[in-house]
């Protein structure tokens, strides 16, 4: 059939040329490169504390909000209680989002696969859409990240099911097909609400580009603790996923077992891409570029690329956020603008460098 | 055979939906009435049929097809899953050109818009065959190089609309894909095209079915093998580009209706075309009745309801299928 | 000779007075109609306003399948009517089956059913969504020219001038004002080329966005609310909980003017943004006033 050979030369296509370009990167490369984006990191957070606002803000005022806190002070206050929240909600979604990413390409072994593949960020989506718009009257009541994580938890849960991760010889086709057709029902179902809302339809259409203008401490409270445990998981099982890139029979003659290993992947990427997505909206392309940038710097292997990859979806955003202000000042773009505009040209590159190895 | 008893089975459901689509809405009709309007009908019941279902049921039907055509041809060439015509960046164009030329230009004349979005699909289709020319041997570069000029397309869609929030509804209203307010005006911009790339697209079957044997293997039976899929590619975007410019970016037909069809006829191309065509124009048939007879007189853009009749069925097919 | 210059004058001035065809300039070119319409149908809530002030009664109206969309204050000044279903898909079945003679459509929503609704009855495109306050009020007069009640719009426009004048007078203040819509996620303001703006602006009052010309709705942080500092605010909330609530436990909420001032008010999403026209244009300006000469 069409759709098993399509798996078979799309499965072996990212392994192939990411082992022949990096098998020769030593422990102390690793650690330059680490350390080189623990440095952009650094100063992306301290930019975007205080560029760009209506209210002049400079580093000392930064360094005052942090260390001590006079709320006496006009600017300090706009650094603590708006800049901070904000910076911090950009470096969990980043992280979250990008892991999620490694693990879903890691599962399926499909490069074209992100987080936004398996329907988790538009059924937290639907969940704020419908209590936006007051269609679910009971909704209002519940703070809006819990709706949005809840939404998550259960659009995870079913296509847990319908990806067959349940059954002992799961398909990746299957779970990447299963993933798009519930994707574009929960996006139907949004759009048809964003028409109907009329007047609420900015409201509703900002958040589902993704936006994190108006990020608060609550909100990240509470997506801080499912991020963290998702990331736990993705670093336990970073080992399998290196030796599910060789093939599932290579794997199981090597003694790795499957059926765990689907089972934490998937509950690790709905805990990142629900906390995440509650928390900044379904920012696309993080999940999509971060995995593949990160190949190309430390090389394949999962116990590397997942913390990297953490790093540098957080860097990703950091900056996105700084140009989101900067676009149209003083009015901000939504994010996941900024994300999608970076990622276009991203994809143009991946394309030459693919064909380059060749 | 079973091609004859599918495809049978198909045409009773498309004329049952027919008889639904010219009967049921805001104004209930029955098949008597319907003869009884064609000999003399008031005024208003004639316009009712004759001007907005008649024409809306045919619309709705080609646009399933050639939609669901250009979803076998791109999934030939390009072999991953989740190729469909989404992907080549067509719709996102298109969909660009319409969002342009309702924010920059809002006195300019509506019947331009099906011709914006022509030629944003067929720019963009253009763009696509230019960036990928050297490599199309190489499917996945280019889905790669696709997917790329599609999201560029939509972060600008996104861009201006949340720059210009008023025409939110509007365009959130073209990229969801309607059959609402479509009428016989419309049927010269898609009918030629099926009438000329529905036979092309048969001529083609025998050779496409030598080419998923792989493109060595092709290649050695004496197929040119960049020619058919340049040719090939050409036909679907041309057919993806004209089904948005009528009734805007339908999403999901293309992709769910060649998948379906291949579950239910296995791998060769003459029968998976035939049962996809009919799949497209039963799929968007049907939505379009949902979308306007579920709660009248308000009416729903048919694009949710091709999703939420598709994706449960496709699901189904997909948790039932045994050979994974 | 004379004598048929006279028949040719008089039966010309016969048949204007008979058969009385008006046009008014709209968006499509010069619309044209014979006699005044007795049914007609409307595609946008602003038309019900302008039509409820010259004593007409829609048979049918796009209001997304709920009434209630309308405020009481217009809707209960018309009969009852028929839903023709939401406002960017208006039912042509519907519409048909009402035998309207005339109906009214907004030129960003309806266009690409004009030549549709055209065969249905004679179609007058006039702007709707996205208008300002005196956008509306040429939009008045034309619908009355339509409806052959000259008079009454004059009478109506009159009054109206006095109203607003009057209330006016009765607010006058330095104040800067902002009216804003929030929902959880965000909040956006409404500036001078948002209907609430311009009403503001018709009032003879300052909006806090006075310079920002070019965009009606304008999405706001907290930081840039903060940067507005509006004297005066008003806040439609849809929802129960909006982006507010979490604002308002923010220190940085009790240095905006308005709030340091306790002049934070909540408003009627549906008054202020939904429903636009002259009855909705006075009973904001009555609420703006009832809220300035708060103690």
């Amino acid at each position: 059939m069409t759709t098993h050979s399509a798996e078979r030369s799309y499965g072996t296509s990212v392994d192939d040329q990411s082992t022949r370009s990096n098998g020769s990167i030593t422990a102390a490369t690793i650690a330059t490169r680490f350390g080189i984006l623990l440095c952009l990191l650094f100063v992306g957070a301290v930019f975007n504390l205080v560029s760009f606002s209506s209210f002049s803000l400079s580093l000392s005022d930064a360094w005052q909000a942090l260390v001590h806190f006079d709320n006496n002070q006009l600017s300090q206050q706009v650094i603590r209680t708006l800049r901070l929240p904000r910076l911090l909600t950009a470096m969990t979604a980043g992280a979250g989002l990008a892991v999620a990413g490694v693990l879903m390409q890691g599962l399926t072994r499909n490069p074209l696969a992100s987080p936004s593949l398996f329907g988790i960020g538009y059924g937290a989506a639907l969940a704020f859409t419908l209590s936006a718009t007051g269609f679910i009257p009971l909704l209002s009541v519940i703070p809006v990240s819990v709706v949005c994580f809840l939404g998550a938890l259960i659009t995870g849960l079913i296509m847990f099911f319908l990806a067959g991760l349940h059954l002992s010889r799961m398909n990746p086709i299957r779970m990447v097909l299963a993933g798009v057709a519930m994707n574009f029902l929960l996006v139907s179902v949004v759009r048809g609400l964003v028409i109907f809302a009329d007047d609420h339809a900015f409201g509703v259409y900002y958040w589902l580009i993704g936006n994190i203008s108006n990020a608060t401490f609550p909100d990240i409270w509470m997506a801080i603790p499912p991020i963290l445990l998702g990331l736990v998981i993705a670093v336990f099982i970073s080992h399998p996923l290196n030796l599910l890139s060789l093939g599932e029979e290579r794997m199981q003659s090597l003694g790795g077992s499957l059926t765990p290993l689907r089972l934490l992947s998937g509950l690790a990427i709905t805990l990142l891409t629900g906390a995440s997505v509650s928390i900044a909206g379904p920012i696309g392309f993080v999940g999509l570029m971060v995995p593949h940038i990160g190949r190309r710097i430390v090389g394949h292997d999962h116990r590397i690329l997942i913390p990297f990859s953490a790093l540098l979806g957080a860097i990703l955003l950091v900056y996105s956020d700084i140009l989101a202000r900067a676009i149209n000042f003083p009015i901000d773009t939504p994010i996941g603008i900024v994300t999608a505009l970076l990622g276009a040209p991203f994809f143009f590159y991946l394309a030459s460098l693919k064909t380059r190895g060749r | 055979m079973r091609l004859m008893s599918v495809s049978i089975f198909l045409l009773l459901m498309w004329a049952l939906l027919v008889s639904l689509s010219l009967t049921q809405g805001a104004v209930v009709l029955s098949l008597s009435d319907i003869w009884s309007v064609w000999q003399q009908g008031t005024l208003t019941e004639h316009f009712v049929l004759w001007n907005h279902r008649l024409p809306r049921m045919i619309i709705a039907t080609l646009v399933g097809m050639s939609l669901a055509l250009s979803g076998c041809m791109v999934q030939s060439v390009v072999r991953n899953p989740l190729a469909s015509p989404d992907i080549l960046g067509v719709t996102s164009a298109a969909a660009l050109a319409v969002v342009g030329l309702l924010i920059y230009w809002p006195d300019a004349n509506v019947h331009w818009i099906p011709f914006a979005a022509l030629i944003g699909g067929f720019s963009a289709a253009g763009l696509l065959l230019l960036l990928t020319t050297k490599r199309l041997a190489e499917p996945s570069h280019l889905a790669l190089i696709g997917l790329a000029l599609g999201a560029l397309f939509s972060a600008i869609v996104d861009y201006l609309l949340s720059k210009y929030p008023l025409e939110i509804n509007g365009a959130m209203l073209w990229m969801t894909g309607s059959v609402w307010g479509r009428n016989w005006s419309h049927l010269p911009l898609i009918l030629p095209w099926l009438m000329v790339l529905v036979p092309g697209a048969i001529y083609l079957c025998y050779r496409l079915d030598v080419l998923s044997l792989g493109q060595e293997k092709a290649a050695s039976l004496g197929l040119k093998v960049t020619h058919l899929q340049v040719v090939t590619l050409l036909m679907a975007i041309a057919l993806a580009s004209v089904s948005v410019s009528v009734c805007g970016a339908i999403a999901f037909v293309g992709l769910v209706a060649p998948h379906i069809a291949r579950f239910l006829m296995g791998g060769r191309h003459f029968p998976v075309i035939i049962i996809a065509m009919l799949l497209g124009a039963i799929i968007l048939l049907a939505a379009d009745i949902f979308a306007r007879a579920i709660a009248p007189p308000l009416e729903f853009p048919a694009g949710i309801f091709v999703a939420m009749i598709g994706a449960p069925y496709f699901i189904f097919l997909i948790t039932r299928y045994k050979h994974w | 000779m004379t004598q048929k210059l006279f028949l040719f004058v008089a039966s010309f001035f016969i048949s204007t007075l008979t058969l009385a065809s008006t046009s008014v300039n709209d968006e499509m070119g010069v619309f044209t109609i014979d006699s005044v319409p007795d049914r007609v149908v409307v595609l946008e809530f602003s038309f019900v306003d302008a039509l409820a002030n010259i004593g007409v009664s829609p048979v049918g109206v796009a209001d997304d399948g709920d009434a209630n969309n309308l405020i009481d204050a217009i809707s209960s000044k018309v009969n009852p009517w028929t839903s023709v279903g939401n406002r960017y898909q208006p039912s042509l079945e519907v519409i048909a089956s009402l035998k309207p003679d005339l109906i009214i459509a907004d030129p960003d929503r309806n266009a690409s059913i004009y030549e549709d609704l055209k065969r249905i009855a004679p179609t007058v495109v006039l702007k709707s969504r996205g208008e300002t306050y005196q956008d509306n009020l040429d939009t008045f007069v034309k619908i009355g020219t339509i409806m052959g009640q000259e008079t009454a719009v004059k009478a109506r426009l009159e009054e109206h001038h006095q109203r607003m004048d009057t209330l006016a007078e009765q607010i006058s203040s330095n104040f800067r004002f902002q009216f804003a819509v929030a929902n959880e996620r965000g909040l956006w303001m409404h500036g001078p080329k948002s209907y609430a703006g311009s009403v503001m602006e018709r009032l003879g009052l300052r909006v806090a966005t006075a310079e920002e010309r070019e965009t009606a709705y304008i999405a706001t942080t907290l930081e840039q609310l903060l940067n507005a500092n509006p004297d005066v605010f008003l806040l439609g909330e849809y929802g129960e909980t909006t982006i507010v609530d979490t604002w308002k436990t923010n220190p940085l909420w009790s240095l905006m003017s308005a709030t340091k001032s306790d002049r934070f008010y909540e408003a009627d999403p549906r008054l202020w943004s939904l429903n636009r026209g002259m009855i909705a244009a006075e009973l904001m300006a009555e609420e703006l006033v009832e809220l300035i000469n708060k103690p």
